[in-house]
């Protein structure tokens, strides 16, 4: 017998050697479409050996390249289609009756709007998409030995030597002296930003803007935030929130709108107020740059929409919901760091657990906006320069360290009323949008265009997991 | 036709619609009638006069009295910021042009709707209506440099008229050029038919003045000539538009001026 059968029969049927079953691997990949807790709940042991990880890894490679391929060639079909298109509007111009230039025009236009969608596929939405899954593979192979580890630091108490382990005196802890000094830099910043005219419009709804308020303020009064905060929601439908130095808390509307439960909500606001706590923007933003910084997100969010030109791309994605034209802002504008990422992904889980709540919000939620098409980029708590996994890890070694309260909050009557007052004030500005002058408003008439795709579908619809196909592969166990 | 409100009006900006029923022109019983819309507002010494009612307004057409019906305007408006890109232009008047965005960006109230065009040869649509003015500031930075000398500038307006006449409400179009036109296709008369088609507001901001001021008396005739030429067209459409034209005479007062313009919009009478 050797050595490797002898793991097989201590920790369970996959680990053993040889060349994985392709089953297995299939099982494996599968596997990948779990949310992040379940794959961590079910990764307490090793439960797929070495080899077969690394088969994974490399169909996961393999799938990513094919996907790109994929829809690489589509654009290029694209492209022809419509040099063809406007070669024959070009020669034929003058022998085209109304109707056939009307189809011409149509048939050109249909063509811009699908390479538009498919080129935001290639550049947004595949890299996203097997990130995540990368990252999960991470977790399964990476995360028994983390959990074996933490349960070995529980056992000896170490727990309490790490950073910031002091959770008891939150709100009394120094997480970083003199937060006050960064007020004056904040309301500068805040100066800046709307005289940039980059800010979206402030959301006048007061019973939105109160529940919001109320949530951020609970939080920070359990936090280690202690300088007022000032929070503003915006209506712009990005899925976005940011803080500016000193407290200043901006959150979108399409965030509150896409969260499921207030957890969630608390998970992503706690991880914002973790940088006003830390004082993450002082060590790395100097104020003179704050205009430039939103300048580049402004830009940054223009290359996304239209790839640097106004067209009628840019118009069907607007009009599709693909993206809002509130401000995107993508955190490593404002120079964050890996480790402030991680300090803050610790310190906001900190803080949601202080205040009450379910503190795997912020994971379901990072969870969720990773497996969907369309808002994959420019967000700044979400897509920040930590790998994924890595800041997966990081929560829930932190969630393990954290005492258990009895009966966390996972979402609230005041929630659920919000999100139906929110329901009416988004049915309106759905309604607002359609009605959005356009200087390059489409021909009219044109057979409907069935989108690429929706932004709510799962990004694993576009590219299925890879899947091996039959052959040779041995299906039993050499030994 | 005009509006005669017992205050002068200094400028004829846009602050509530006079609403007028009859035909437009020439009086002809036999054509049915249509609906004309006035964009006016009223200034006194520079001060926008608010609070007045139809019973302090006449129109006429053709010195007869038409009947109308003074309404609020329309909020939002839909407000295009048209700019030369000319090779020319962006050598002579760079400062200028940023600054003139710039100043319209920080005024522009958010409850309307902003794009930004610009205009060598041809007319290009760098940011389509936009809720957030700053997006107008941040593609002007980013223009790509255009390779024609060309202004063709009754041309570009000809296509925003016509861009703009497909949407409803309340339209503005803010021209920021010299005025000079190298080659269009299209003559003055077209552009006014465009004008009354569109029922646009035109607002005109004219660049070189202070390169006029300074070195005019140095140049040979046709330049004097060319320039004179397009400050005269800026003027013309925006008087025919119900406009106004302004010809600021440093960069640093292209910011304000056009604050001026972006408070008059929301002025109401």
């Amino acid at each position: 017998m050797c050595t490797l059968c002898l793991v097989t029969t201590v920790s369970g049927a996959q680990l053993r050697a040889g060349p994985p079953a392709q089953s297995d691997v299939d099982g494996l990949l599968q596997e990948l479409q779990k949310p992040y807790l379940d794959l961590f709940r079910a990764s307490m042991t090793p439960r797929f050996a070495a080899t077969m990880l690394e088969q994974a890894r490399r169909k996961l490679t393999e799938s990513r390249e094919q996907c790109l391929r994929r829809f690489k060639a589509r654009a290029k079909g694209q492209e022809r289609a419509l040099a063809v298109a406007q070669d024959k509007l070009r020669t034929q111009a003058s022998r085209l009756s109304e109707a056939e230039r009307h189809g011409l025009h149509c048939e050109i236009q249909n063509l811009r709007v699908a390479r538009s969608q498919v080129q935001m596929v290639i550049d947004h939405a595949i890299p996203v998409a097997y990130q995540n899954r990368e990252a999960k593979l991470d977790l399964i192979e990476r995360w028994p030995a983390e959990y074996v580890a933490i349960q070995q630091t529980l056992a000896t108490g170490a727990q309490r030597t790490r950073r910031w382990s002091d959770v008891e005196d939150i709100g009394f802890r120094e997480v970083a002296r003199d937060q006050d000094q960064d007020v004056r830099d904040g309301e500068d910043a805040v100066k800046q930003l709307r005289v940039t005219g980059l800010l979206p419009r402030e959301l006048e709804d007061d019973a939105v803007r109160g529940y919001v308020r109320q949530l951020a303020e609970r939080i920070a009064a359990r936090s280690d935030v202690h300088v007022p905060l000032r929070v503003t929601v915006l209506d712009s439908k990005e899925i976005n929130a940011f803080a500016l130095p000193g407290g200043f808390l901006f959150v979108e509307r399409g965030l509150v709108e896409a969260t499921d439960d207030e957890a969630q909500l608390a998970g992503v606001l706690a991880h914002e107020m973790s940088h006003v706590a830390a004082r993450h923007a002082h060590k790395l933003m100097q104020r003179e740059t704050i205009a430039s910084i939103f300048y580049q997100a402004a830009q940054v969010a223009a290359v996304i929409l239209t790839g640097g030109v106004v067209g009628v791309g840019m118009y069907y994605a607007l009009q599709y919901g693909f993206y809002g034209l509130g401000l995107a802002i993508d955190l490593k504008l404002l120079g964050v760091s890996r480790e402030f990422e991680l300090e803050a992904d610790q310190l906001g889980a900190q803080y949601a657990w202080n205040a009450g709540y379910d503190t795997t919000g912020f994971v379901r939620f990072f969870d969720k906006m990773a497996t969907r098409v369309g808002y994959v980029n420019g967000i700044s708590w979400f897509h920040s320069p930590p790998p994924f996994y890595e800041r997966m890890r990081q929560i829930q070694r932190e969630l393990a360290f954290l005492p258990a309260r009895p009966s966390p909050v996972v979402t609230t009557p005041a929630f659920d009323a919000m999100k139906a007052a929110l329901a009416r004030i988004s049915a309106r500005a759905t309604e607002e949008e359609a009605k959005r002058p356009s200087l390059v408003a489409p021909e009219q008439g044109c057979p409907p265009l069935p989108p690429e795709y929706q932004p709510d579908q799962p990004i694993d619809t576009l590219c299925p997991p890879p899947r091996t196909p039959p052959s040779s592969v041995p299906s039993s166990p050499r030994c | 036709m005009s509006a005669a409100p017992h205050a002068a009006i200094v400028g004829p900006l846009v602050a509530a619609l006079l609403t007028l029923t009859g035909t437009v022109g020439r009086q002809q019983p036999a054509k049915p009638t249509r609906t004309v819309t006035l964009y006016v507002s009223v200034e006194d010494d520079g001060r926008l006069i608010q609070g007045l009612t139809a019973t302090q307004f006449a129109v006429y057409e053709g010195n007869v009295a038409r009947p109308f019906h003074l309404v609020p305007p329309d909020v939002p408006a839909s407000i295009a910021l048209l700019v030369e890109n000319s090779d020319t232009a962006r050598q002579l008047f760079a400062e200028e042009l940023r600054g003139a965005v710039n100043g319209f960006v920080a005024a522009a109230p958010d409850e309307h709707w902003y794009a930004l065009a610009s205009f060598a040869h041809a007319v290009s649509i760098d940011v389509d209506f936009t809720r957030v003015p700053g997006r107008l500031a941040t593609a002007m930075t980013d223009l790509p440099a255009s390779t024609w000398n060309e202004s063709d500038v009754r041309d570009a307006v000809i296509e925003l008229l016509d861009r703009m006449d497909r949407l409803g409400g309340r339209r503005i179009l803010i021209v920021i050029a010299s005025g000079i036109d190298s080659s269009s296709r299209h003559s003055w008369n077209e552009v006014q038919r465009a004008l009354e088609r569109s029922n646009v507001v035109v607002f005109t901001i004219g660049l070189g003045a202070e390169l006029r001021h300074l070195y005019e008396p140095y140049w040979d005739p046709s330049a004097r000539d060319a320039l004179s030429q397009g400050e005269m067209f800026l003027r013309s459409l925006a008087t025919a538009s119900g406009g106004q034209a302004v010809f600021p005479m440093f960069s640093q007062a292209f910011g304000d001026v056009l604050d001026d313009v972006a408070s008059h919009r929301d002025g109401e009478l």
